[in-house]
């Protein structure tokens, strides 16, 4: 497979996901032209979070997606946040391999196709780490907040945060005018379907400009998602 | 929903150095041909017996490990339902708060907890009239502080107990059961100074606090026995009820009680 095609075979791939059916997508997955092996993955690399999702969640691709949207994208990620709430690594890497576990065998069951993927990922994570490590210990979680780091002043000390917070600015004006204003309007708290229907946008294309922008600042801003290998 | 701008900011790595190297560095490395994690996890659960799977775990020490580590977590894993907890709509509350801690945006976080304030404060024998001086000091001492990790509110409250009224400790010092006609009170109480209720709703709630009453269904029977006679109807009163239980659990989620 040509690289030049990715974007094509992506979209066509996302198009399937969202709009065809499920005969649809088993007469792909037998059809000739369907990528498998590295090349599904490269595919699979273009798409954005929600939609790799909603693969999920239909029993399509479910390995591979399951393979892209958890190990390669989001363990770098979840490793970072369970370190800023002050888990050790042990428990971090416990913490993401029940997640991984439990999303895998529930097929994300509970996921709203058309949320933010990567906040509902945030939300279950934290409140598994409140489950197992933070509330496991201590009756009164106000008194729980774990003890920063030697060394750091905690978890995201202000002046970081207020230099990270202007890197963050910084790169948002960089963006393409369409990924600008989806990602500002999540920013501002509003769902991909109320973006969509002020854009004149299918939702899909709203999560397509919203992973593209992601993309793009998490470039910028020195974000690997592939930093941490193994989930 | 969680701020998408807090997601990119602390999936920023953090920039701690050698503590952070090393935490990184605990994450065993992936090798281009290693298995699909999915195929790991089947495996762990005997779900999937493949002999090509077997062989490369025979070779690679990482996968086997990562093997046992789901099987042992396969085991734990029915006791909890991540994901169920993931969808709960006041789960809102608890992300944000431990959030706003954590990030530095102390306001933020002390705003969610002022309405609380005057219950914490004659949960721990003070007077809840020392709300406003309880609040203005923990925003000082935590500006002055910077640190997330001093938000601890049984030490807030000794803190405040010694330097700003001078006594010795709290005078008192509840157990984690005491906290629970302290959630029923706040949850009444947010109800009640909400602007959309009505003052027969108002007036209904303000029995129920004085009453002691922990139990929001208990409205219904204040309702009925007349406390604030027919102000309130009944459908009227069982979306009270349902507001108050939602109220509750967040307030419970927010101190950990539940």
């Amino acid at each position: 497979m040509i690289r030049s095609d990715l974007p094509h075979r992506a979209e066509l791939l996302d198009a399937l996901i969202w709009e065809g059916s499920d005969d649809d997508r088993k007469r792909w997955e037998a059809g000739p032209s369907a990528p498998a092996g590295a090349s599904l993955m490269l595919v699979l690399r273009e798409l954005p979070d929600e939609s790799l999702a909603a693969a999920i969640r239909q029993g399509f691709l479910v390995k591979p997606a399951f393979e892209e949207l958890f190990v390669h994208r989001y363990t770098a990620h979840l490793a970072r946040w369970f370190y800023r709430w002050g888990s050790d690594s042990h428990a971090a890497r416990d913490l993401m391999q029940q997640l991984f576990l439990r999303f895998y065998q529930r097929r994300l069951a509970s996921y709203q196709a058309g949320d933010s993927f990567r906040a509902y990922l945030y939300k279950a994570a934290y409140h598994l780490w409140v489950e197992k490590v933070h509330r496991a210990h201590r009756p009164f979680p106000l008194d729980n907040i774990p003890e920063p780091r030697a060394g750091i002043a905690g978890p995201v000390p202000q002046a970081e945060a207020h230099e990270l917070e202007e890197r963050i600015d910084t790169a948002l004006r960089r963006l393409p005018p369409d990924q600008q204003q989806v990602l500002r309007e999540t920013m501002a708290g509003r769902k991909a379907n109320e973006i969509a229907a002020d854009l004149g946008l299918s939702k899909r294309a709203v999560f397509m400009h919203l992973f593209r922008a992601r993309r793009r600042m998490e470039q910028a801003l020195g974000v690997t998602a592939r930093a941490v290998p193994k989930g | 929903m969680t701020n998408e701008r807090d997601l990119l900011l602390y999936s920023i790595p953090p920039e701690g150095g050698a503590v952070w190297a090393e935490f990184e560095a605990a994450f065993p490395g992936k090798k281009p041909d290693c298995p699909l994690t999915a195929d790991l996890i089947e495996l762990a659960l005997g779900q999937a017996d493949d002999a090509r799977l077997r062989e490369h775990l025979a070779g690679c020490a990482d996968c086997r490990a990562l093997v046992e580590a789901y099987r042992r977590a396969g085991t734990g894993a029915a006791e909890a339902d991540t994901e169920s907890v993931a969808e709960e709509p006041n789960s809102v509350v608890l992300t944000g708060i431990f959030t706003m801690l954590l990030a530095g945006r102390t306001e933020e976080a002390l705003r969610l907890l002022q309405p609380y304030l005057p219950e914490v404060l004659a949960a721990v024998g003070l007077d809840p009239g020392l709300a406003g001086r309880l609040w203005e000091f923990l925003r000082q001492k935590l500006r002055s502080e910077r640190r997330a990790s001093q938000a601890s509110c049984p030490e807030w409250l000794r803190d405040f107990a010694r330097e700003m009224l001078h006594r010795d400790d709290l005078p008192r010092q509840p157990q984690p059961e005491d906290w629970k006609p302290v959630v029923a009170r706040c949850a009444f109480r947010k109800v009640q100074a909400s602007p959309e209720e009505t003052d027969g709703v108002r007036r209904l709630l303000q029995t129920a606090i004085d009453r002691g009453v922990t139990n929001p269904s208990y409205l219904d029977f204040l309702r009925l026995s007349g406390d604030p006679a027919g102000a309130v109807s009944g459908e009227e009163c069982r979306r009270v009820i349902r507001k108050v239980s939602r109220e509750e659990k967040r307030v419970a989620r927010l101190f950990g009680l539940n």
